[in-house]
């Protein structure tokens, strides 16, 4: 299978031994901004402070202890520092941008190898403000794993990029991002929706995230919330829901909806997966310039299916004229779950699931990070049944 | 022996590649030649290539445990494609749960093409678990037994699509009556035996009654709807099953969780698992796990399933017997049903000494537990340990004895070994016991009568049993030494001593942990007493590595690092050392500490030891 590259992301990653670099590049400019995590020498890491605008938010007096190694799993609070420190934590954007430009900063300062109380202390802050902010938990969740020993310098130099992204999103007017942190919220009409995948995070972040088929107008929905939280609608993957009242929220797209009067078949007909089947996407949807939202917000999808292989150690999923690479992550076996179904003698008309940015994990310089589908569910056709395979776990 | 790439290429399609036939590549040509441990490395390393370039897996997770976990789901799937008929119905015999249903499944798919011969039923004893499988099976054959199987089915379905008929009335809000929990106990277990062959309709709202309870905190209900599910193993439960093994707050729950989900045959169940066992921290949970992964076929942790048991024994001896209601009407313990029902899922010769002890325990389905794990085990001495408990066992579990020894004769024609050869040792070994009866007549110890004297006397005769050469008998004598006179650490040492010189290790290191733990300071002052001793776990060690299992190994080699080994010979010491670095080697390769082409001195190893022990009868 012909290996297609995905060219609307261009998020770069450079990586060295100790430390890596992600260039996001504006289309049709020349602008670039750069981000850097590593062990860097203090001047150079001065140059590319400045270089990043960051250079004000990152005064000295500002970041207390940066470079002192510390545990950052410390269990008691610090009882040192500035006041700044110790204050309770505020909820306005700006001073959450405020933080995670300092985060950002001391992270830089310090090397990603080299956690320091400062960096330990900012995070919790950062934690505290996030509240229901999922794409600040994530982000600080993506920080924190490449700042953990063993984790390559890519992974925490691009969770800066999508720190920086975050940033531009809380201190800029508008924009979808911007629209994912508030979120205005408008009632929906009636609608009839199927459950056609589902996820669940578990770890720094425990969320759950459906993708809902409104079977009239073909519409994407997302139900999100923290797992085992009761204002979710209840069922399983494959329920039919009518819904009667309803909340939809700003955002990137597909957009969030609130359901909260409906009524539920355990799961949908015959009839309604294969209409479902019939308005799964051949083409992949239009994805930001720099896609680090990506990291920041996983973008669910509902393609069509012409096959599942495995080429060079890696699973693809051919459909219309694009191939994706397959990842499962954090749902374990969801590929070999499909490779058996296929295997078995059953065709895949769609699968459901999210594209994902993953840094790239090879050995070489100036790789491209890459985009990959995790698979949430599959609608498989055994014989003259449908049926919809739920991959979540 | 590398893998061939055609079987890589079905594994990462389930062994049914478009267009292939799909009874090419059954076990007859690659599984039976294949030592497990040594295609078990390499599999885990060619299956990881099939994973993505990129993935967020857990970084603590046991490699030995996933690959084992990939090798048993590889078998079974070979096993979904064999044209074995003969290996087929060993496995049917002598396999575990899941290779069981494997079996059947083809076995259904040959009849259906009228490969396969006819079996005789009689000898056969299955699981209430599989009776769906063999219905299945039964049904595509003929005579009397196809004929009332085909019957049976057709009256499952009939049932089934009644209960779907009066589900969909309650979904529409024209009844109200939960149909499911309404039925007669009798049809409800019929309906979740065969819930594979129900609609996803009847799932998803089996599913929701669940969800329901969830909903509610309530765990009793949540339990025992998860306890019905077992049998069901339906693929279309585990996303929920995954969820509540995962995320649910009450371990009991999740405990339940991880029997319901073991059972399912899905690659997905094994990282589940896995994840399950990074975090379990509550006893419960820890043996449900046990049990879960002896199910998918790679036991782990039966050290601490043994201390468990060695400790619920202890506890029940210090009960008192002759008060409250009769056993069979004594609240059932849960825990204690936790164990068994894990010591049930396991095939590890080092549990069957805490499993003979439960073989008579007042509680039949304690009983039967043991008696099916020592079935399970599948080595050649259990035939002996089988024989050994045959007269304490109540004759309604007597088909229960007559299961585990097919059991055991399954996995041996499975390993390549004739049956009439074990059935010639039984034989011998029905001699010494009749020699032992002789030697200890009048000599039967009650369990509330301890005697030091009669243990002396015990021994004695264990001594002139073993220079006649009757080493059952000699151990046998041994144990009621042990019960006469708990207390006194000789006869568990001279077991272990007797075992020892002949090979057997697992039952030479039963013994002689006992005995360790009766008297350490007294076997560790000797030089002449700890060398064998060390010697003996040093071997095993060795053999567990050998075979794949560092895990074990370790815990084995673990239990010796309380005790002051100093008067041990050097050389031994020193094995023991070299024995510990070799297992701490692959865990640092594996983390880039030392270069993958370092090998070091191989020191002082099986040769050596043996060499040392002179006195060894083998050599």
């Amino acid at each position: 299978m012909a290996e297609t590259k995905i060219t609307s992301v261009t998020v770069e990653v450079t990586h060295a031994d100790t430390s890596a670099c992600v260039v996001v590049r504006q289309p049709g400019s020349d602008a670039q901004r750069v981000y850097v995590a590593g062990e860097l020498p203090p001047e150079v890491a001065d140059d590319v402070l400045r270089a990043l605008g960051l250079a004000e938010a990152a005064a000295p007096s500002s970041v207390v202890g940066a470079g002192a190694p510390s545990s950052r799993r410390s269990s008691a609070p610090l009882t040192f520092g500035s006041s700044e420190l110790m204050s309770a934590p505020s909820s306005s954007p700006d001073a959450l941008a405020d933080l995670l430009e300092e985060l950002a900063t001391a992270v830089l300062r310090a090397g990603h190898r080299q956690p320091t109380t400062t960096v330990d202390e900012l995070l919790q802050r950062a934690w505290r403000l996030a509240e229901d902010k999922t794409p600040v938990a994530r982000a600080l969740a993506s920080l924190e794993e490449g700042l953990e020993r063993d984790a390559p310098a890519i992974q925490s130099a691009l969770a800066l990029a999508a720190l920086g992204e975050l940033v531009s999103a809380l201190r800029g007017e508008s924009g979808d991002l911007r629209g994912e942190l508030q979120g205005r919220r408008d009632s929906i009409e009636s609608c009839t929706v199927v459950e056609v995948g589902r996820r669940r995070e578990r770890g720094a972040l425990c969320w759950e995230t459906r993708l809902l088929l409104d079977l009239g107008s073909g519409h994407l929905f997302r139900e999100e919330g923290a797992i085992g939280d009761r204002r979710l609608s209840r069922g399983i993957v494959g329920r039919l829901l009518s819904v009667s009242l309803g909340r939809r929220r700003g955002g990137l797209a597909p957009p969030r909806i609130e359901v909260q009067q409906y009524e539920y078949e355990p799961t949908a007909s015959a009839a309604q997966l294969d209409a479902a089947g019939a308005l799964a996407s051949p083409h992949l949807p239009e994805l930001s310039a720099s896609g680090l939202e990506l990291l920041l917000v996983p973008r669910p999808v509902w393609l069509t299916a012409d096959a599942v292989d495995v080429a060079d150690g890696t699973a693809w999923l051919a459909t219309g004229a694009t191939t994706l690479p397959l990842g499962d992550g954090s749902l374990p076996g969801a590929i070999a779950t499909l490779l058996e179904a296929q295997g078995g003698g059953s065709e895949i008309r769609a699968v459901g699931g999210s594209l994902e940015l993953r840094p790239s994990s090879g050995a070489g310089s100036g790789e491209e990070s890459h985009l990959v589908l995790v698979p949430w569910s599959a609608l498989v056709e055994e014989g003259a049944h449908l049926r919809l395979l739920d991959l979540s776990t | 022996m590398t893998l061939p790439r055609d079987l890589l290429t079905a594994l990462e399609r389930g062994l049914h590649a478009p267009g292939s036939d799909p009874g090419s590549a059954g076990p007859q040509d690659w599984l039976g030649r294949a030592r497990r441990h040594d295609w078990k490395g390499q599999l885990a390393g060619q299956l990881a290539l099939l994973a993505p370039a990129a993935t967020s897996a857990p970084r603590s997770l046991d490699a030995t445990l996933t690959s084992g976990l990939a090798a048993a789901r590889a078998r079974r799937l070979a096993l979904r494609s064999s044209d074995d008929v003969s290996t087929l119905h060993a496995i049917v015999r002598g396999g575990t749960l899941l290779e069981q249903r494997a079996a059947l499944a083809r076995l259904t798919v040959l009849a259906r093409s009228s490969v396969a011969p006819p079996i005789d039923l009689q000898e056969l004893q299955f699981d209430p678990e599989l009776e769906r499988d063999v219905l299945l099976w039964l049904a595509e054959g003929t005579g009397a037994a196809a004929r009332e199987a085909r019957a049976t089915l057709a009256q499952v379905q009939a049932l089934l699509e009644r209960v779907e008929r009066e589900v969909r009335q309650v979904v529409d809000g024209l009844a109200a009556v939960d149909p499911i929990g309404s039925l007669e106990p009798q049809e409800q277990a019929q309906v979740l035996l065969h819930l594979r062959s129900a609609s996803s309709f009847l799932v998803g709202y089996s599913i929701d009654g669940l969800l329901d309870a969830l909903e509610r905190d309530d765990v009793r209900e949540t339990s025992r709807r998860l306890v019905a599910w077992r049998a069901a193993a339906d693929p279309r439960l585990l996303p929920t099953l995954a969820n509540v093994l995962l995320d649910n707050p009450d371990s009991a729950v999740r405990a339940e969780a991880a029997r319901a989900l073991s059972r399912i045959d899905d690659p997905r169940v094994a990282p589940t698992l896995q994840l399950a066992y990074q975090t379990a921290s509550a006893r419960e949970e820890r043996i449900a796990l046990i049990e879960a992964f002896g199910l998918q076929g790679e036991p782990r942790d039966s050290e601490f399933l043994r201390e468990s048991l060695e400790a619920y024994q202890r506890e029940s001896a210090l009960r008192p017997t002759d008060v409250g209601p009769p056993p069979s009407s004594r609240p059932r313990d849960h825990g204690q049903l936790g164990l068994v029902g894990a010591l049930d899922a396991l095939f590890d010769v080092e549990l069957v000494e805490a499993a003979v002890r439960l073989a008579t325990h007042p509680q039949a389905e304690v009983q039967r537990a043991a008696i099916r794990a020592i079935g399970r085990v599948g080595e050649d001495s259990a035939l002996a340990w089988l024989d050994r408990i045959h007269a304490d066992v109540p004759a309604g579990l007597h088909g229960e004895l007559a299961a585990a020894e097919s059991s055991i004769l399954g996995r041996a024609e499975l390993r390549g070994e004739k049956p009439e050869f074990l059935l010639d040792e039984r034989r011998r070994a029905a001699r010494e016991r009749a020699l032992v009866r002789k030697f200890s007549r009048g000599l039967d110890v009650p369990p509330t009568k301890r005697h030091r004297v009669l243990a002396w006397v015990l021994m004695v005769r264990a001594t002139v049993a073993r220079w006649l050469g009757a080493r059952e008998a000699a151990s046998e004598l041994c144990d009621r030494a042990h019960q006469a006179d708990p207390g006194w650490y000789l006869p568990p040492w001279f077991q272990g001593r007797l075992w020892w010189r002949v090979g057997d290790l697992p039952r030479a290191i039963a013994g002689y942990r006992r005995a360790l733990a009766l008297a350490p300071r007294r076997l560790l002052r000797h030089t002449r007493w700890i060398t064998p001793i060390l010697q003996c776990f040093v071997l095993r060690a060795e053999t567990l590595m050998a075979q794949g299992h560092g895990v074990r190994a370790q815990r084995l080699l673990d239990e010796l690092w309380p005790h002051d080994l100093s008067r041990a010979a050097s050389p031994v010491r020193l094995a023991l050392r070299r024995c510990r670095q070799n297992l701490a080697l692959p865990a640092a390769r594996a983390r880039g500490l030392v270069a993958p082409a370092w090998r070091g001195d191989p020191g002082p190893g099986r040769d050596t030891l043996e060499r040392i022990d002179g006195g060894n009868e083998n050599h």
